[in-house]
């Protein structure tokens, strides 16, 4: 929010110290300054008013104080002198609060004879410019000049084109419209609070005036509005109207109800002294629900406690006193809280007040005096960063993508109901991703030309059905492998979870996103994810031209079966003999059925074996294959000798041989 | 005798063809060893016809002369070919070979480096679900509704079925202090936790604002924690995250779930204070939020605030990254570029 620097020093008998100065001063015990710019004479400083203290410091008088109480200063406030006349207000105008909740002050004032003009004077105006405000008439200029210093927005309007001199507070009726100051239209609904004539709205109230009263230079007689309405009601609507002002934005944070008349005295002695005119004898001001008197208690001991300060009770009153809170000593400090601070509700409230004015800066660091406990191992990460170091090892590049996709990539992969965002932030951000794929592999096709061997894996969590389920998945992309590559690459994971065994089955035919080349991965008899080539047209459809593997497996279920117990396996001190056979087989038998042949044949002395070769072409029948592996045979308490491995390995050929259609080429 | 010419003739034969010293080795004990060739003929000897021994002997011997003089030709021949073997020109200025690594993404080594230098003084790494409800993101955090509080962090809310009462409606979380809460409900102080993970608004992304990123939080309750633990604590991290003295400063902020809230800056590590384009020359960088735990989240998570208090906090982890490393747009983070990604390679 945009500040005056000469506006601010003209409440002070002293001299505040340079802009800049004043700035930092502020931020170390205030608010953060974000901008302090020279204009003219003058300097704009711009301070982040937070929520909290919008109540209070959305005005000049309100950061006015907070510096008194930083540099110990006393705040003067302008004088205030109104002429008045003898007619009495309800000469002019009725008026009735409808609804209670919209609006817990009304205050009318009434100036007869003003003359409006397009002069303002020149420190008015230079002001408002500072504070980002152009120069309309010097009335309308008046009562924002009376918001920016008090707080309390202001509206005038002309007192002649009210109809019926009547005006009613209420929330519109179904169907009523009304055309803004601005000349925009408006539908209004029964939620939205308005300020209403005979004939039907002028004015949305707390957001924007109609322009049925306008005030313009044949305006004589003034109305000035000074009201307080409920900052929900205003909220919702200025929500629903898409129509922010600075008006609305202040109720919308709460404004004091002291303020109406005070504000409204200040407005009225102004436009008196530079627009003429004489106020009624009386104003209408109905105030129907007044804010309590806060009485706090605060101990001396909790505040060093909380702060890590050893301060006096006198430091303590003395920083209150200058923040404008009354204290009585007594066991610990009585403070009456000063009205317009809504914001200190409890002794914590108080605390901060007095941290930050005696400054955080002046609190020095210690070390806790804690029982000592030690930290918990995080064992869903540290699985997570275990997989992250294998991958890393074998040469991925780990990415970071968005949790979102869009409408495109739902269509692509044929993604059925993702989760969807209410208001997404845009059309590429419709949905949640229910898998890593599609991001992945848009990292490919950015990386393309980078590098002939794209390998590229992410963890992360993707987002489920109806119940909005979320899983972690560990999902890896690359270009530069086939099955058996990526299959190694799961092992090498498993291996580092300490997983011993997974089974993989066939999926025997294409679906939206694999190739018949690919399989599920089941561990224990529950499926864990899937393995294999992307299907060539989803690629096709993502500019993708090369063959691309990859995986995805649910990292929950991992990180469930992950263990770090791995035992030692004694190392035999005799030699192992190694013997190589090379069988065909029908072409539609898997090698875990053929190993397990040979596996049981072999007994347990045959420790290994190992497929060295896989043939398939012109040089075997067509609808055979050969596996070539490589047979260990090995004792932990001798050395075999010939003959026993010549049985073993003749036994294993001849099981071998038994199988229809296996036949052993090479021994 | 035919036999000890034709054995000579083949020994000066592989001696001559041998290339490495090892095979030299080799031949040298299958034909002077004591199980060699040439010994076996000696052994021959005395059982030889007694006219044929002086020749036998005399052969026998040149064989072996001939032999320990083409072996000790070849091993000085071979000695020198090593000495000799010079590449004409040498330069180390030619890139390397490197074998195949991979890279771990800078949030991940970052939050590894953060969470080790926390765990290290005591605290547990925690995580939490990105998904979340009114309650624990706002409501339990002391946000009052309908408040312009909740404007401070742009909401991305799921679409829904039905009309589920307010506080359980569904949105991506915002920040990671809903962890707080769920970490108190089941957990007794004292409490130091930290929660990295990630979080969401509902921005339009420049080089400063991403629709999602990381957040980390910190979470410490006991009986006497104050302000100036904090400081401690807070010291500790960044001088050790940065790996170098900084200075922290704090000044007072807002946050609901805090009371006294403050924000921290650490003076900036890259111009130490003099003012440059990193710190736009303030000389200092805003790192995090933080403040003593508000009294109604303690109550809220089911704990006595007149028993407990404690600090918390939260801090921009991809800010904290782009100090580190010096990235200048946040969007590399989540955009796949192997560019970016492989500088991080060790």
């Amino acid at each position: 929010m945009k500040f005056s620097y000469n506006w601010l020093n003209s409440f002070f008998k002293e001299d505040l110290p340079a802009p800049e100065i004043l700035a930092e001063k502020l931020m170390m015990h205030f608010f953060e300054v974000e901008k302090v710019e020279k204009m003219g004479d003058d300097h704009l400083l711009d301070i982040d008013i937070l929520p909290n203290r919008a109540y209070d410091c959305f005005c000049h008088i309100g950061v006015a104080r907070e510096i008194g109480a930083i540099f110990d200063f006393q705040i003067e406030l302008p004088d205030i002198k109104i002429k008045r006349n003898s007619r009495k207000s309800e000469d002019f105008v009725n008026f009735k609060i409808k609804d209670k909740e919209i609006c817990s002050r009304y205050t009318l004032r009434i100036i007869e004879g003003v003359s409006v003009e397009k002069k303002t004077p020149k420190y008015i105006k230079k002001r408002l410019k500072v504070c980002g405000l152009q120069s309309v008439n010097n009335i309308v200029d008046i009562t924002n000049y009376v918001m920016l210093e008090t707080g309390q927005p202001l509206h005038a309007f002309d007192g002649e084109k009210i109809n019926g001199n009547e005006i009613e507070i209420r929330r519109a009726k179904k169907g009523e419209k009304i055309e803004t100051l601005d000349g925009k239209n408006y539908d209004l609904d029964k939620t939205m609070p308005i300020i209403a004539d005979k004939k039907g709205p002028i004015g949305i109230a707390g957001i924007k005036g109609g322009s049925g009263p306008e005030v313009d230079e044949s305006t004589n007689l003034l109305f000035i509005e000074a009201a307080n309405f409920d900052p929900k009601t205003i909220r919702k609507a200025s929500k629903k109207l898409k129509l922010r002002t600075d008006a609305s934005s202040r109720f919308e944070h709460g404004i004091d109800p002291e303020l109406t008349v005070k504000a409204s005295d200040r407005a009225v002695s102004l436009i008196q002294k530079h627009a003429g005119g004489k106020e009624a004898k009386d104003f209408p001001d109905s105030y129907s629900k007044r804010n309590e008197k806060k009485v706090l208690n605060l101990s001396v001991e909790k505040t060093n406690s909380l702060l890590g300060t050893s301060l006096k009770i006198t430091e303590i009153e003395s920083i209150l006193k200058r923040l404008n809170f009354k204290v009585e000593r007594g066991n610990d400090i009585k403070v009456r809280v000063p009205i317009f601070r809504n914001d200190i509700e409890i002794e914590e409230d108080l605390i901060e007040e007095v941290g930050r004015i005696h400054g955080y800066e002046n609190i020095e660091s210690k070390s806790p005096k804690v029982t000592i406990t030690s930290p918990e191992i995080n064992s869903e990460l540290f699985w997570e960063d275990k997989v992250r170091e294998i991958l890393k090892e074998h040469g991925y590049a780990e990415s970071y993508n968005y949790s979102f996709i869009n409408e495109k990539l739902k269509k692509i992969f044929n993604l059925d109901h993702p989760v969807e965002m209410e208001n997404p932030v845009s059309k590429e951000h419709k949905y949640l991703r229910p898998t890593l794929f599609p991001r992945l592999l848009e990292n490919i096709n950015k990386n393309k030309d980078l590098e002939n061997s794209l390998r590229i894996f992410e963890i992360g969590k993707i987002f489920k059905g109806k119940d909005k389920e979320e899983k972690k998945k560990l999902s890896a992309v690359r270009n530069d492998a086939d099955f058996r590559t990526l299959k190694g690459d799961i092992d090498c994971v498993l291996d580092g979870l300490g997983i011993e065994k997974v089974q993989y089955t066939a999926m025997n035919k294409d679906d939206d996103l694999w190739t018949f080349e690919a399989a599920s991965v089941k561990l224990k008899d529950s499926y864990i994810g899937k393995v294999g080539r992307i299907s060539p047209q989803i690629l096709e459809k993502l500019k993708i031209e090369e063959e691309v593997f990859a995986f995805e497996l649910d990292m929950d279920k991992l990180i469930e079966a992950a263990s770090d117990k791995s035992q030692y396996k004694k190392i035999s001190k005799f030699p192992a003999a190694i013997k190589d056979i090379s069988v065909l087989v029908p072409e539609n038998l898997n090698y875990e059925e053929f190993v397990s042949v040979v596996e049981n044949a072999g007994g347990e002395l045959l420790v290994d074996v190992d497929l060295f070769d896989l043939y398939q072409g012109e040089k075997i029948s067509k609808k055979k294959k050969n596996f070539g592996v490589r047979l260990f045979f090995q004792a932990e308490d001798r050395t075999l000798s010939k003959e026993e491995i010549n049985k073993l390995l003749k036994k294993i050929i001849s099981t071998v041989e038994e199988k229809s259609g296996w036949e052993v080429r090479k021994k | 005798m035919m036999d000890i010419e034709k054995t000579e003739k083949r020994a000066l034969l592989e001696i001559r063809e041998t290339t490495s010293k090892k095979e030299l080795e080799k031949i040298k004990k299958r034909y002077l060893g004591k199980k060699g060739e040439i010994s076996e003929i000696f052994k021959f000897i005395p059982k030889a016809d007694p006219e044929e021994r002086a020749e036998l002997g005399k052969k026998a011997n040149r064989l072996k002369a001939a032999l320990e003089k083409e072996l000790k030709k070849k091993e000085a021949e071979l000695k020198k070919k090593k000495k000799k073997r010079r590449v004409k020109s040498f330069d180390p200025t030619l890139p390397g070979k490197r074998s195949v690594s991979g890279t771990l993404h800078p949030i991940t080594r970052a939050r590894k480096r953060a969470c080790k230098i926390f765990r290290e003084i005591g605290f547990s790494v925690v995580l939490g679900p990105d998904i979340e409800s009114v309650w624990y993101n706002f409501d339990a955090l002391n946000f009052p509704e309908e408040h312009p509080a909740r404007d401070m962090q742009d909401t991305l809310f799921i679409k829904q079925e039905g009309n589920p009462p307010s506080e359980e409606r569904l949105l991506m979380r915002t920040h990671t202090s809903p962890v707080q809460i769920r970490y108190m409900e089941k957990n007794q102080p004292p409490l130091k936790i930290i929660v990295p993970g990630r979080v969401y608004r509902n921005e339009t992304t420049d080089a400063t604002h991403e629709i999602n990123f990381y957040q980390l939080e910190g979470l410490m309750v006991d009986k006497e924690i104050s302000v100036a633990n904090f400081r401690a604590i807070i010291t500790e991290f960044v001088d050790r995250f940065f790996g170098k003295d900084v200075e922290v400063r704090l000044r007072p902020s807002f946050f609901p779930f805090t009371e006294p809230s403050f924000e921290v800056d650490m003076s900036c590590s890259v111009c130490k204070k003099k003012g440059c384009s990193v710190c736009s020359n303030t000389g200092w960088l805003e790192v995090l939020g933080a403040g003593m735990v508000h009294p109604n989240v303690l109550k809220n998570a089911g704990l006595n605030p007149k028993n407990w208090q404690g600090f918390a906090f939260g801090m921009g982890f991809d800010r904290l990254i782009m100090i580190k490393y010096g990235i200048d747009d946040v969007r590399l983070m989540y955009g796949g570029d192997l560019r970016f990604l492989n500088q991080f390679r060790y």
